[in-house]
């Protein structure tokens, strides 16, 4: 058998993650540091003895190291000073005001009048949710809330001790929470529905399960369109399911199944992915408070933000195509996030926004534009390789379009 | 987020797993695209890749460390990348001459046959890695998995970059007689 170089790059790429994780970290021996082997170990067990008050120092002094780096370690966690993280998500924008998070610096809120301020410390989280009341936020066995209104937080729910050690969050939109409380000593989980206000629990709604058991999760097939309950109904074995409401499937005969995990709210309406989509255009089932359902087809692949009638893109809807190279194309058209583009839902137009200067900015420079939020009026942007959050008007034309973004701030952080 | 929290967010198909996974490995998945690519807009590419194949991966994987399971992907996705456009002679750098070193290794020709071979010889080599002595698989590590250069190389470990050099050196010898005694290169192959 032989191999050529390239197969041999290849298989490196199978190398034991061990390996790879091992090559992160320096190691003292074998650096340079002292070593057994070397003249300092050797000199040290020749005079073959280390004197017993010399012994207790080096004790205690390991003792106090241990419980050191214990702290340290926790220090470091929850500050998440060594996470290797990145812009790569938007923030949460609910009633004008956004909510964003800054690598090991907590949770903001900015508004353009307002500027930017802190309102959650990364010391205080795990994990975060906003909707309309409050900041939802769990800190190892607690569930908290900020309120919006009153600026107070409150303990919502503790995970009693034999029941797990931490908890995970999953906000509902009629305001109700979703617990999946975990106990990595027993390797289980099991999931509360609380109320969003009270904390109280309204329902058990799993039973303890293995933590490696993969189910469909309760906050993710009970979704809330407007006043209509949906559920997900998935078959077991399959991550594809039925839509379900009142108990009747909302699926035509011949439409396939919607893919579990791959649910959207873009305004008030969700939009449900088919299952099984391997070519453009990408099709959704749109469910609407008012039972106005559609199915729809978006060319621009998944939109990344939207509201009830846009939807919006960052990447130039040119490069997909169902003919021609598409190297070819990225290579006219361009393969970056820095543009956007509207699409209507009710037509299926798409154009691209122009973007504009705002009064008192500087020239616009790098728009960053890899994920994307908006309420209709503002629209937030960022990317993995910057820290900045850009803030942007959303500007109609006279048939109600939008034509163009007016950068208010390149940096929400500045302000 | 810990990465035991994310990995719970998979398994609980919960969306929002992707969102976390980005936010934490995003930049080092980058980095390691882009020491393959060279090119932005390749590598962001890849990096958006990463992200729809490890979710379709867990479960029912379940990877004991979530940033250097990422990593593999990542790499895998812009080697083929860089394949790919080397047509159009786009992007490259670092990555043709790591590939020119490992060619020291082994022959021009091949004869393999599929996934399952480069996994085998994937465990190979990783055999191979474990029996070096820890600096030496650490340097082989960080030069044929992550293509990093040889100065980043020494700046990370605290080496000059001639030391560097020579271990890399020895190491391809080694890891050739490796591959020679494992039926992986014909002696009569291309020699140093």
């Amino acid at each position: 058998m032989s191999v050529n170089r390239e197969e041999l790059f290849e298989a490196i790429g199978n190398l034991d993650e061990k390996l790879l994780e091992r090559s992160e970290r320096k190691s003292l021996a074998g650096f340079g540091g002292p070593t057994v082997e070397d003249g300092e170990g050797k000199s040290l067990r020749k005079k073959g003895m280390v004197k017993k008050s010399n012994l207790r120092k080096w004790l205690l002094l390991a003792a106090c190291m241990v419980l050191m780096i214990a702290g340290t370690g926790s220090v470091i966690d929850r500050l998440g000073l060594f996470r290797m993280g990145c812009n790569a998500s938007a923030g949460t924008l609910v009633d004008g005001i956004y909510y964003y998070h800054e690598r090991h610096n907590g949770v903001w809120r900015y508004t353009p009048e307002d500027g930017s301020s802190r309102i959650l410390s990364e010391w205080a989280m795990d994990g975060y949710q906003v909707n309309q009341y409050g900041i939802y936020y769990s800190c190892g066995r607690g569930l908290y809330v900020r309120e919006h209104e009153s600026g107070k937080k409150r303990r919502l729910y503790n995970v009693k001790l034999f029941q797990g050690n931490r908890l995970a969050l999953a906000l509902q939109r009629d305001g109700n929470v979703v617990v999946t409380v975990i106990n990595d000593w027993k390797d289980t989980k099991f999931q509360l529905l609380l109320d969003g206000i009270t904390g109280e629990v309204l329902e058990q709604v799993t039973e303890p399960l293995p933590l490696s058991d993969v189910v469909l999760s309760y906050g993710e097939t009970h979704l809330q369109v407007g006043d209509r309950q949906v559920d997900l109904v998935g078959r077991e074995g399959d991550f594809d399911c039925d839509v379900q409401e009142n108990g009747e499937s909302l699926l035509e005969e011949n439409w396939p199944l919607v893919s579990y995990g791959r649910k959207r709210y873009f305004g008030e309406n969700l939009f449900l992915e088919f299952a099984h989509q391997e070519r453009l255009p990408v099709r959704y089932l749109i469910l609407r408070p008012d039972g106005n359902d559609s199915v729809f087809a978006s060319i621009c692949g998944r939109p990344l933000t939207g509201t009830d009638d846009f939807l919006f893109f960052s990447l130039d809807p040119r490069v997909y195509g169902d003919s021609g190279d598409r190297e070819e194309r990225a290579e006219t058209v361009g393969y970056t996030h820095d543009t956007v583009w509207c699409m209507e839902i009710a037509t299926g137009a798409y154009w691209r926004l122009e973007l504009r200067q705002g009064e008192g900015e500087k020239e616009i420079g790098k728009v960053l534009a890899y994920d994307m939020e908006t309420d209709g009026k503002l629209l937030f942007s960022c990317a993995p390789w910057a820290e900045e959050h850009m803030c942007w008007q959303i500007l109609y034309d006279e048939a109600g379009r939008p034509e163009a973004l007016e950068l208010i701030d390149g940096d929400i952080r500045r302000n | 987020m810990t990465d035991e929290k994310i990995m719970d967010m998979y398994r609980n198909r919960q969306e929002e797993a992707v969102r976390e996974t980005a936010m934490k490995y995003g930049a080092y998945c980058f980095r390691v695209a882009d020491a393959i690519l060279k090119n932005r807009e390749d590598s962001e590419e890849c990096v958006n890749d990463t992200w729809l194949r490890a979710w379709n991966a867990i479960p029912p994987a379940y990877p004991d460390c979530l940033c250097m399971f990422l990593a593999k992907i990542t790499r895998n996705l812009s080697f083929n990348r860089y394949r790919r456009d080397r047509a159009v002679k786009r992007g490259g750098g670092e990555i043709e001459l790591v590939l020119e070193e490992l060619g020291e290794c082994v022959s021009d020709g091949s004869d393999m046959e599929g996934q399952i071979l480069a996994r085998e010889l994937g465990r190979t080599i990783t055999d191979f890695v474990y029996g070096l002595s820890l600096r030496e698989g650490n340097i082989f590590v960080r030069r044929y998995f992550f293509a990093e250069r040889v100065e980043e190389i020494a700046l990370r470990y605290g080496l000059k970059e001639n030391h560097v050099s020579v271990i890399l050196s020895r190491t391809r010898k080694a890891l050739r007689a490796y591959l020679e005694k494992e039926g992986y290169v014909c002696e009569q192959g291309r020699t140093i």
